[in-house]
């Protein structure tokens, strides 16, 4: 029963969601690999707000004026932009309810920054108030280019010159939208760690300890940390370049190291701080 | 005139009205080697950083090119002692960011952002977010993001952003005369529509669980995988695990690489109970093995 309530809930709660985040909430054909795989650096302009203004081809037209911003998880286009560049279809109605102005997601055939083009990618059609705001004070802008977008790329943003740099990278992003309903409809679901390597200790913090790092409460014999020379007792303060804090950042730093190599760890041994290499090894 | 300066940004990517903030200081860090800057992207593919204030934390911040400015949330600021100037900045004594990065003497806002409020209502980014990392922090270096890779480069580029417009714009209200007001009002009320419903959905805690630890080193020549090392101490020595057993299956499942039988150990967690098959000799030995936490 209360799956279900939880189930109805999440569905009132997602098209607000939704509307916030403007996320892709149609399935996508999958983007195809850019066109060209050169670096393109393009020039940025960096507005009195601090925000980043770029130019992009979009379906071929265009350029427009846009933000660049990595905070946002979609992509977003002025309706302008929409029929000028035929993303929405000719034969367009707007929709009786349209949250908070927001007319949905189409496709865009193309989005071109510089060289670097991107195809197929899915994009709320929207006025945003916020944009309309910035429009006013620094120029028309027609959305802004986000996650869906700059995710296929090596993004190199330099403030000081005032270029980007877009070098095509392999990874593939999944649909927020989706991410989301899942895990809204499916709430309660423990963080996993399954670390590959082994270091060979153990670590424990209590309750009333926040200072920085977690106590090496024992250094087992015969293992990589004895190698290294660790002891119990000594305080680890980050393992691989990240803070370990808790308990949980132990498991998550180690889990981050995905083959037996030097891991470089930073550890308080009788108040003096030092850097050793622990040459992890795989087991369970 | 009015002078908003906004701030796109997150979910909404909705203003935050806000000005910018003078940064005067100089950066404190050494210019020149890239920094490698560990990052998690959220479950609203959000780039997550982790940060430091004054030493204390470490607190979740979204790496936010459509922020303006370092924004931190309310109670995390009265919870470090913050003082807040009327603005509503704060002068941060040192800033560190995970992975190698510390400035001194830098401003930030001491705001909650209504996306934050709205996100962490729901828990939809699966941590508690503190705050954005924004355009006067950010500027400071060449920021290489790629999301195939599990950290960021951030290279100090000894430069200090312009300062921005410092004038601060009231919040627009639902009942404002201009209709593009209006419209950022009712996105800004979702926040608190998403804080009444969220404790419905949102989980109670961000449960973790561990990898049950064994404490055995393993090797696999592709046919078989072998046990390298035992670890003193751990579970597997005092079952009586010997270097040299050979793993034949881990929780029923028959095991012919290191990885098979890591994923065979998958769904056994810290202080539950894994069962190993291994041959010695002509022997083979059955265990029970209580796993405990170990890394």
């Amino acid at each position: 029963m209360k799956t279900v309530l939880r189930t109805k809930i999440a569905l009132v709660l997602l098209p607000i969601l939704l509307a916030l985040s403007a996320a892709t909430a149609r399935a996508t054909v999958p983007p195809s690999a850019s066109f060209l795989s050169r670096p393109t650096i393009i020039p940025i302009e960096i507005i009195k707000s601090g925000h980043i203004a770029i130019r992009a081809m979009i379906n071929g037209r265009g350029p427009y004026r846009f933000i660049f911003d990595t905070g946002a998880p979609t992509l977003l286009i002025s309706e302008r932009v929409g029929k000028e560049a035929r993303i929405l279809p000719v034969d367009f109605q707007r929709p009786f309810f349209t949250p908070l102005g927001n007319l949905g997601n189409f496709q865009v055939k193309s989005i071109l920054l510089g060289r670097s083009n991107q195809r197929y990618l899915t994009a709320d059609i929207w006025n945003h108030p916020t944009v309309e705001e910035l429009s006013k004070m620094f120029g028309r802008f027609e959305g802004l280019i986000g996650f869906p977008f700059f995710a296929h790329y090596q993004v190199t943003i330099d403030y000081k010159a005032k270029t980007m740099t877009l070098v095509p990278c392999v990874y593939q992003p999944d649909d927020t939208a989706k991410k989301m309903t899942d895990k809204l409809t499916q709430p309660g679901v423990a963080r996993v760690y399954l670390p590959s390597q082994s270091l060979g200790i153990q670590v424990s913090k209590i309750a009333t300890d926040d200072a920085a790092g977690v106590v090496i409460s024992a250094v087992l014999p015969g293992g990589p940390a004895e190698d290294a020379g660790l002891k119990s007792g000594d305080r680890l303060l980050t393992l691989d370049g990240r803070w370990t804090d808790s308990i949980e950042d132990c498991y998550a730093a180690l889990t981050a190291v995905e083959s037996d190599r030097d891991v470089p760890a930073v550890v308080l041994h009788d108040g003096k701080q030092t850097t050793v290499q622990v040459k992890v090894r795989p087991g369970i | 005139m009015r002078w908003i300066i906004c701030c796109l940004t997150l979910m909404c990517m909705a203003a935050v009205p806000m000005s910018g903030v003078e940064t005067n200081s100089p950066p404190a860090t050494r210019p020149s080697a890239a920094i490698s800057v560990p990052y998690k992207l959220t479950d609203t593919n959000h780039i997550l950083i982790r940060v430091k204030i004054n030493g204390k934390g470490p607190y979740n911040f979204i790496m936010d090119t459509g922020a303006p400015a370092m924004f931190l949330r309310v109670p995390a600021a009265e919870k470090l002692g913050l003082k807040t100037s009327k603005g509503g900045y704060a002068m941060l004594d040192k800033l560190e960011i995970e992975g190698g990065v510390t400035l001194n003497h830098v401003q930030c806002v001491v705001e909650t952002p209504y996306q934050i409020e709205g996100m962490n209502a729901i828990g939809a980014s699966g941590v508690d977010l503190d705050g954005l990392m924004g355009y006067a922090i950010l500027a400071r270096f060449r920021l290489q993001i790629d999301l195939s890779k599990d950290h960021m480069l951030w290279t100090p580029v000894n430069y200090v952003p312009p300062p921005l417009p410092t004038v601060r714009a009231p919040r627009p209200t639902a009942a404002a005369k201009d209709p593009t007001d209006k419209k950022e009002a009712n996105l800004e009320s979702m926040g608190s529509v998403m804080k009444l419903l969220g404790p419905l959905v949102k989980p109670k805690t961000f449960a973790s669980k561990y990898r049950g630890f064994v404490g055995i080193e393993l090797a696999g020549d592709g046919d078989k995988v072998s046990v390298l090392r035992v670890l003193g101490g751990s579970p597997a020595d005092k079952a009586g695990i010997e270097p040299g057993d050979v793993l034949v299956s881990v929780n029923r499942k028959s095991v012919h690489t290191v990885a098979a039988a890591q994923d065979a150990m998958s769904k056994t967690f810290a202080g539950e109970t894994a069962k190993l098959v291994l041959d010695r000799e002509d022997a083979t030995l059955e265990l029970n093995i209580s796993c405990t936490e170990g890394l």
